[in-house]
């Protein structure tokens, strides 16, 4: 046993965190946190991290009881940890941000030489291929995160903490870590995954804790365990599995046809010509940062393509202002909750109003009409299960999955035929997740058109009648419902084609 | 030929001050603390460098006192700003508003005037008198009435240099500057590092007053820094923080100020020519913006 936490409890305020969370971690092993969003995983880690003090209970490693007052003092024990943000110098190089805290000196000067010799062998010692001297900035997502793991090896770290690792990387970026995952398991290192993906968890780990509502509510081996039985433990019920039946397919709603656009000198949209037809759910599977925030933009007329048309019930809005577009039968989930979908510091009535304050009966004549906003305003949070104190607190107040639900309310409501739908469902819990899911779907038996956007491929691909690919810009396959693998398309998204497979 | 060589030599006069306040501001820009206080920090260094040697007529303790003082005036920026999280532009120019105030109010106290005091007993920085260069006519000229501090100002540009570019220290500033969450994520006191490179960096800006009140002439005239601190961070602006980029912008600013003081006595009129030196920061500023932008499009 290299640690062990004892009966630690953590509140904030009234909220209980962590109520008398034991576990423990064997040498060489892979161990598994698992638990919605909010269930406690995280703030049990940040515990052992030092980035939190618990309220009471007793952390001991390698046999000695421990108190952490920073992440100094987990790192000296032995514990390191890569965040799920990672925590970069992007003008650096991959060694210098290795090498940080503990650089390779001769007197007060940096040791250049010996810097790259250093991080060179230290990546060869556990097989982590990375260029020591390539600036982070021009490295890739799952380049970023292996010097993370690199620079926690650095500091020989014998217990490795990852929190939502795979969050940010592509299908083949996550097979190469959980590759490496093992390498280090079997390198005698301690590791801890947290995560809510199940597939992952039954990959690699050992054991699993699963967490809710902050308590450790079981205790499993992997070999004794299935993904089934983990997601009942980890929402408290069976997940809902979606069988959503055959599109009713009517007239096409919304249309493109050979969208580009070029931004300083850079084709950023390629001749992008898709259809999403009534009563259809149209995916867009890519990896961010591919064009589809572009592609949604010009769409809801955020931005106005270089060439091409887009059309929405059959009216041409290409170019036209936002409103205009929006009153030509459009509602916009937009990507970022607090950037574009919401006004953190309004209140829910007033974030529940955007856009429909110019409208009896919430106004007339230019005053604004409380009672009515109010009313309105509570209606929707009861209809979408939105948990809050009052319709009168602050966005920023709700917890990201329900200032989520509310946006989604807010832009359902509307009624309108066409829906762009962008990343609904990112960094929320399992729990609005299903209802946010099945609020799209009643949407479409409604016979909406509803294209969704998001770099979550599971998500796609249970939702989707149809799915596009996009990469750099360009739609690359298109695909009827449950004709294409997640291996496949992910190899299409970053650029491979069906023949590369083997 | 001779007016040219003097053109120079009052070029290399108005680079020191400007190069010492945009090494400090360099440092300040590279740990993310935006030092405009720089200017309030300049003007009363200086007339702490006057008052030491007007009362104490010791040339290295007025030296010391600049520094002190100016260290002093950073520390206050810099803990107001990292520490208390004040808005650095208000912090700045608070700072800049009472350096104004406490120089004039001394001034009017201690010397009961109000515009500007010059005792023609007091002897400032001794003027370096190189042993070859005198005796060549041109460069002589170059070089003529230049001080111990103007010669420093070049070797500290290359030793901030190599503290920022070589040494650990300096890769850990300029890393927690790029990520302030990054280094404290492994254990760095950031707020420590910025307040202590603030702090000490703070020193550069007292040898620059030093230059203005003891350097060419000995007197202390209200405002006498003359918005020389916003010229340096401008400077500081156009050479990204490097240090050895400072020698040349700092050039930049300190030709025009040296240009528009020979045209005096011209027929163009004063007021145009001391815009000279603020219509060429906005220039450059410009101009350099425009390119930077350019070369990120392609």
């Amino acid at each position: 046993m290299i640690f062990e936490m004892k009966h630690i409890t953590k509140t904030y305020g009234k909220v209980v965190a962590n109520d008398d969370v034991s576990l423990h971690l064997n040498r060489g092993e892979i161990l598994a946190i698992v638990g919605e969003n909010g269930a406690g995983k995280s703030t049990i880690m940040k515990i052992l991290y030092g980035l939190e003090k618990p309220d009471s209970g007793e952390i001991v490693v390698g046999g000695k009881p421990c108190r952490f007052r920073n992440p100094s003092d987990a790192m000296a024990a032995g514990i390191g940890m890569v965040q799920q943000h990672f925590m970069l110098f992007e003008p650096m190089t991959v060694a210098e941000n290795i090498v940080f805290k503990n650089e390779v000196r001769r007197g007060p000067f940096i040791d250049r030489a010996k810097t790259l010799e250093t991080v060179e062998a230290l990546s060869q010692r556990y097989g982590l291929k990375i260029d020591p001297g390539a600036r982070i900035a021009d490295c890739p997502v799952g380049l970023r995160q292996r010097v993370e793991i690199l620079k926690i090896l650095y500091q020989n770290a014998e217990i490795i903490i990852f929190d939502e690792p795979s969050a940010v990387l592509t299908p083949l970026e996550v097979e190469a870590l959980l590759e490496t995952l093992r390498s280090l398991a079997a390198a005698g290192k301690s590791i801890v995954l947290i995560t809510h993906k199940l597939q992952e968890v039954m990959a690699v780990a050992d054991r699993i804790y699963v967490m809710r509502q902050g308590r450790v509510v079981a205790e499993r081996l992997a070999s004794e365990t299935d993904m089934n039985e983990l997601a009942v433990l980890m929402v408290g019920h069976p997940l809902a599995s979606y069988d959503i039946g055959r599109p009713l397919t009517g007239e096409t709603l919304l249309e493109t046809r050979d969208l580009c656009l070029t931004e300083g000198g850079r084709d950023v949209l390629r001749r992008i010509s898709l259809h999403v037809d009534a009563g259809e759910i149209v995916g867009i599977a890519g990896v961010s940062g591919n064009g589809q925030s572009d592609l949604v933009s010009c769409i809801t007329g955020l931005r106005s393509p270089t060439s091409g048309t887009v059309t929405v019930c059959g009216r041409d809005v290409t170019g036209r202002p936002v409103r205009e577009i929006r009153d030509a039968g459009l509602a916009h989930i937009p990507e970022d909750r607090y950037i574009w979908g919401s006004a953190p510091e309004g209140t829910l009535e007033e974030n529940t109003l955007m856009g429909k304050q110019d409208e009896e009966p919430f106004s007339s004549r230019g005053i604004v009409s409380q009672k009515e906003i109010r009313h309105y305003a509570e209606r929707l949070i009861g209809d979408f299960a939105v948990k809050a104190a009052s319709s009168q607190q602050k966005m920023r107040e709700l917890s990201g999955g329900n200032a989520q639900k509310l946006i989604v309310a807010r832009e359902l409501s509307l009624g309108t035929p066409v829906i762009i739908c962008c990343e609904p469902t990112r960094g929320v819990d399992i729990g609005a997740m299903e209802s946010i899911h099945r609020r799209l779907l009643r949407r479409r038996g409604e016979g909406a058109g509803i294209l969704l956007v998001s770099s979550e491929l599971t998500e796609i691909m249970n939702l989707s009648d149809r799915i596009y690919v996009i990469f750099e810009g360009q739609l690359v396959g298109e695909f009827p419902r449950g004709s294409m693998d997640d291996r496949r398309l992910g190899l299409l998204m970053v650029g491979g084609t069906l023949a590369d497979e083997q | 030929m001779m007016y040219l060589a003097q053109v120079i030599n009052s070029t290399l006069r108005e680079i020191s001050p400007i190069l010492l306040v945009a090494l400090c501001a360099g440092v300040c820009s590279k740990v993310q603390v935006f030092n405009i206080a720089l200017e309030g920090t300049l003007l009363t260094s200086a007339f702490f460098a006057f008052l030491t040697h007007y009362f104490l007529h010791n040339i290295f303790l007025s030296v010391a006192v600049a520094m002190a003082v100016a260290m002093c005036m950073s520390f206050i920026m810099s803990f107001f700003i990292v520490r208390l999280k004040g808005q650095p532009m208000i912090v700045g120019m608070a700072l800049n508003t009472f350096a104004r105030g406490f120089t004039t109010f001394l001034l009017s106290v201690i010397f009961n005037t109000k515009g500007a005091v010059n005792p023609s007993d007091m002897k400032g920085l001794t003027k370096l008198s190189l042993p070859v260069i005198r005796d060549i006519p041109f460069v002589s000229t170059v070089f003529s009435s230049l001080t111990a501090i103007d010669y420093l100002s070049f070797v500290l540009a290359v030793v901030m240099f190599v503290i920022m570019y070589r040494t650990v220290i300096g890769f850990r500033l300029r890393a927690l500057g790029m990520s302030a969450s990054a280094a404290s994520s492994l254990g760095v006191n950031v707020q420590r590092y910025q307040i202590a490179a603030a702090t000490l960096s703070g020193c550069l800006i007292g040898l620059a007053g030093c230059l203005l009140t003891l350097g060419r002439s000995t007197m202390f005239i209200q405002d006498i820094s003359g918005a020389r601190g916003y010229v340096a961070l401008a400077a500081n602006n156009l050479c990204k923080g490097h240090p050895l980029g400072a020698i040349l912008s700092s050039a930049l600013f300190g030709f025009t100020t040296a240009l528009a003081q020979s045209l005096q006595g011209t027929a163009i009129r004063q007021q145009l020519l001391q815009c000279i030196p603020y219509i060429s920061t906005i220039a450059a500023m410009a101009v350099y913006n425009a390119y930077a932008k350019r070369k990120a499009a392609h």
